[in-house]
């Protein structure tokens, strides 16, 4: 009878397993006591924050987090599929357009955080639908072994310069930031030109890599002369001593395209309370100042937010214009088409 | 003789709860997947034929393919090698060069292609050692298809060895003797002994091929375009096409099918797992001192400790590299309990499901297929269905906590268990148990005193292979893991964008650290029991 017992044993095991499962423990904590948080920005750097919020308010933060690669199937994806019966409460997302994905499908409770009230119009919905704090840009990281200071690009438009054919790189624009900023140079230029823009990328053999991460790997490491990272990326790679450099592009052109984290309230998430509470949090000016000070070096938007040195506040740069919730539809029209253009089975 | 066996209470509850878990666990998340409505606008959701019919999917289908088949043909011929060469030298640097050789079968592949990946990266051991003129050109094939499929080749080589050292663990020695006697060792080894095992080398490489074409982390992290990849891209988002992605995987579907039935037919006769009858194997004696062999498994041995000494290198040169270990402690712990929680369950469900398929084999046809429908689907579609189907508020009770992993895991690995538990009691002959049956009708009795003292070691090989199938599983989990409750692997993934390298490699030690304890735990039972 010793296998029947260990076998015993392990189903009990298994079964006690279940029972001390995360899911059981928030049906058996007070509703005040906890929050349940999804977020596309890098673990890495989100995770402090809910920590220290945890240390703070004595609030369980429980998280689901996104990957660099795995966008395709992250959270917003997880949220779409769980929107009859919503377990989040907090969608906080690497970017505004994601939040208006939500937005336009009544799947969010608005919030109008009274520690958002010194952050830029622009960045925030009145309705307190969403609300941005803490920014990237999308910047050109250059190698500088590879390109001569003189001849550095400082415009999106470089990708289909021929003296960069075959030696740039780009993410994939059906995924993350990129598919943000392809969106907005839609907008921007139209779509004729922005058709015209995709195919160029393609003639010029622009290498479409998986993610703004292996962009700055490629640029790290010399693989190619310079790609289009989000901030937070080149930091990194200036930070681990390779021999790279950030040129913020298009000035007194288009401008840099600025894409502020967002916040949103998931509407009929379980615990609605203490979402207010984290939404107020991550919105304050201490998290965009925590955020400066991190590793991903992001940008405040509220002028005054003291920064390290290198760490531009959005003020500081010339931002290209955008009204993000009109750029939400817009990505959402275009999506289908980026998809596909990265297939190579069609295009936008 | 099996046919009496079928009318036995337990063979026919065997194929009910076989057919309830796969009906659970693999058929109703599908059908709640293709029942979702998709929020994405201005798309129509193409054919399900649309992998035949559109060329550049249809291409990108044939070049994934290739991959697979050479990952299978070059994994198939070097576990061949390999497997052969474990069966038949006795020394002590062959076992340890097989020991680590079979290390990277416990790790996720994702894992490896980290460890190649930094250390090639600049400043790594490898980078060094090949020095700035080669940088570009090895970085470059390794971030391309060369890369991924060196990786796969890495990582799944192993399982053709095992099988093969199965294969010729279980043959009959004699002829291999009197092969040597008369033309020499090395006509013995080549001309009986490999032959007879290429039905099992054969078999693995068609579980190469399978696994390779499913794989998704892996090329994604090297920039790779894969078939599988375009199945996640129609879950992307913006894009969120579940029913789609679900006609896309259809491809993948029939290529599973097709892969079973070559795995049947390499099987006949027990040619790829011996039976009861089998022979001992060849003795190590009669083939000489095996310094050729021992070399080439002590040289596995050393290729598969490449990534892993990347790993090293990597949380060696970085700074605090062990500050990433107490937040990671709780993932840990999530890790086994999920593993543990999988395992015993899918354990249970293959020892039913298994012998009632290998004692009344017609009635099987369709729990295995929904069961390797599982294993064969890419995980997010299982994931994203199981979702679809228990995120209600009746059943937050599984949808909220570990429930919903435990049932991903048995869908993705219900298949392993019970087809593995088949193989185990088709050894067995069947007038042993008609035997037992009618001298002891009752069929706990029956299982005390005949079927588990029969499948005792046997149950523990399962256990561990399930196990350490659950231990390296990402993409399941991934996309179902409860708030707070994420495995070490969705850590490390999670983690890799940005973190200190330092830190990402640390916890990738730790993963192979869990892997190595649970593979040794259970080699050292599986020896006691041997002792005994």
């Amino acid at each position: 009878m010793n296998r029947v017992a260990v076998v015993l044993a392990g189903v009990a095991a298994g079964l006690m397993s279940t029972a001390v499962s995360p899911g059981c423990k928030r049906a058996s904590r007070p509703e005040s006591e906890q929050v349940v948080v999804y977020t596309s920005v890098d673990q890495v750097f989100a995770e402090p924050v809910l920590l220290a919020y945890k240390q703070q308010s004595g609030v369980e933060v429980r998280t689901v987090y996104d990957t660099e690669e795995t966008k395709s199937t992250g959270v917003l994806n997880r949220l779409l599929a769980e929107s009859e019966t919503p377990r989040a409460d907090v969608f906080w997302s690497g970017d505004p357009i994601r939040p208006q994905i939500l937005i336009t499908r009544g799947l969010v409770a608005p919030h109008v955080s009274a520690s958002a009230e010194d952050i830029p119009a622009a960045f925030r919905a009145a309705d307190g639908a969403w609300t941005g704090f803490s920014a990237r840009a999308r910047v050109i990281l250059i190698n500088t072994e590879r390109v001569p200071d003189g001849e550095r690009p400082d415009s999106i438009r470089d990708y289909l310069d021929p003296r960069w054919k075959d030696s740039t790189a780009l993410a994939n624009p059906a995924f993350g930031t990129t598919t943000t900023h392809i969106a907005a140079l839609f907008e921007a230029w139209g779509d004729e030109e922005g058709r015209a823009f995709l195919a160029g990328l393609r003639e010029n053999g622009v290498r479409v890599a998986a993610s703004n991460g292996e962009v700055k790997r490629l640029v790290a490491a010399g693989e190619v002369a310079w790609g289009v990272v989000d901030t937070d990326d080149a930091a990194v790679a200036v930070e681990s001593g390779a021999p790279v450099a950030v040129i913020f592009p298009d000035a007194g052109d288009l401008g840099t395209l600025v894409i502020p984290t967002a916040v949103v309230r998931i509407a009929g998430g379980p615990n609605p309370e203490p979402s207010k509470a984290l939404v107020d949090y991550l919105v304050s000016a201490e998290v965009e100042r925590m955020l400066a000070d991190a590793a991903c070096r992001q940008m405040p938007l509220r002028a005054g937010v003291p920064t390290p040195p290198g760490v531009r506040s959005v003020s500081e740069i010339e931002a290209m214009a955008v009204d993000y919730p009109t750029l939400g539809d817009t990505v959402e029209r275009l999506h289908p088409g980026f998809v596909a253009w990265a297939e190579g089975t069609g295009g936008p | 003789m099996s046919n009496s066996l079928a009318r036995a209470s337990d063979v026919r509850g065997g194929h009910v709860l076989s057919g309830f878990a796969a009906a659970v666990c693999i058929v109703a998340p599908l059908v709640a997947l293709a029942s979702l409505r998709s929020p994405a606008v201005g798309v129509t959701p193409s054919s399900p034929w649309i992998a035949l019919t559109n060329p550049v999917l249809r291409q990108i289908l044939l070049a994934s393919a290739a991959r697979a088949a050479l990952a299978a043909a070059i994994a198939g011929g070097c576990g061949l090698g390999l497997g052969v060469a474990l069966a038949t030298v006795r020394s002590s640097w062959a076992r340890a060069g097989a020991v680590l050789h079979l290390l990277p079968l416990c790790l996720p592949p994702y894992l490896l292609a980290l460890g190649v990946v930094h250390g090639l990266a600049r400043g790594g051991p490898l980078d060094t050692a090949v020095g700035a003129s080669l940088r570009s050109s090895a970085d470059s094939a390794l971030h391309g298809p060369w890369g991924f499929v060196a990786i796969q080749v890495l990582a799944l080589t192993p399982l053709v060895t095992l099988l093969v050292l199965t294969a010729v663990r279980g043959m009959d020695p004699s002829p291999v003797e009197a092969a040597a006697l008369a033309r020499g060792p090395f006509a013995a080894l080549t001309r009986v002994v490999a032959r007879h095992a290429l039905p099992a080398a054969g078999a693995g490489a068609t579980l190469v091929f399978l696994l390779t074409l499913g794989e998704v982390a892996v090329p994604t992290l090297l920039g790779v375009q894969t078939y599988a990849g375009t199945v996640f891209a129609r879950l992307a988002d913006l894009s969120f096409l579940p029913g789609e992605a679900l006609s896309r995987s259809l491809p993948l579907v029939l290529l599973a099918l097709a892969g079973t039935a070559v795995l049947l037919r390499l099987d006949r006769g027990g040619a790829v797992l011996p039976t009861a009858q089998s022979g001992r194997g060849p003795a190590a004696e009669s083939l000489g001192r095996g310094t050729v062999r021992t070399t080439g498994l002590v040289t596995a041995g050393l290729a598969a400790m490449t990534p892993l000494l990347g790993l090293v290198w990597m949380a060696a040169s970085g700074p605090d590299p062990f500050s990433a270990l107490g937040p990671a402690l709780g993932s840990a712990g999530w890790t086994v309990l999920y593993v543990t929680g999988a395992a015993v369950p899918l354990v249970g469900l293959g020892l039913l499901g298994g012998h009632a398929w290998a004692r009344d084999p017609g009635r099987q046809t369709l729990s295995a297929g929904a069961a390797l429908l599982g294993l064969a689907l890419p995980a997010v579609v299982l994931g994203i269905g199981l979702i679809a189907l228990w995120n209600r508020p009746a059943t937050t009770w599984i949808y909220g906590g570990a429930a919903v992993v435990l049932l991903g895991l048995g869908g993705r690995y219900l298949y392993v268990a019970q087809r593995a538990f088949k193989v185990v009691f088709d050894a067995i002959p069947a007038a042993e148990e008609e035997a037992a049956w009618i001298a002891r009708p009752g069929i706990l009795s029956r299982w005390r005193w005949v079927m588990v003292p029969r499948v005792g070691r046997a149950t523990w090989m399962v256990l561990a292979a399930v196990a350490l199938l659950c231990l390296r599983d990402l993409d399941t989990i991934l996309a179902i893991y409860p708030p707070g409750g994420e495995t070490l692997a969705v850590r490390i993934l999670t983690l890799e964008a940005n973190a200190p390298p330092a830190q990402t490699a640390t916890l990738a030690l730790l993963q192979v650290a869990l892997s190595a304890v649970l593979g040794v735990a259970v080699l050292a039972r599986v020896a006691r029991r041997r002792l005994r």
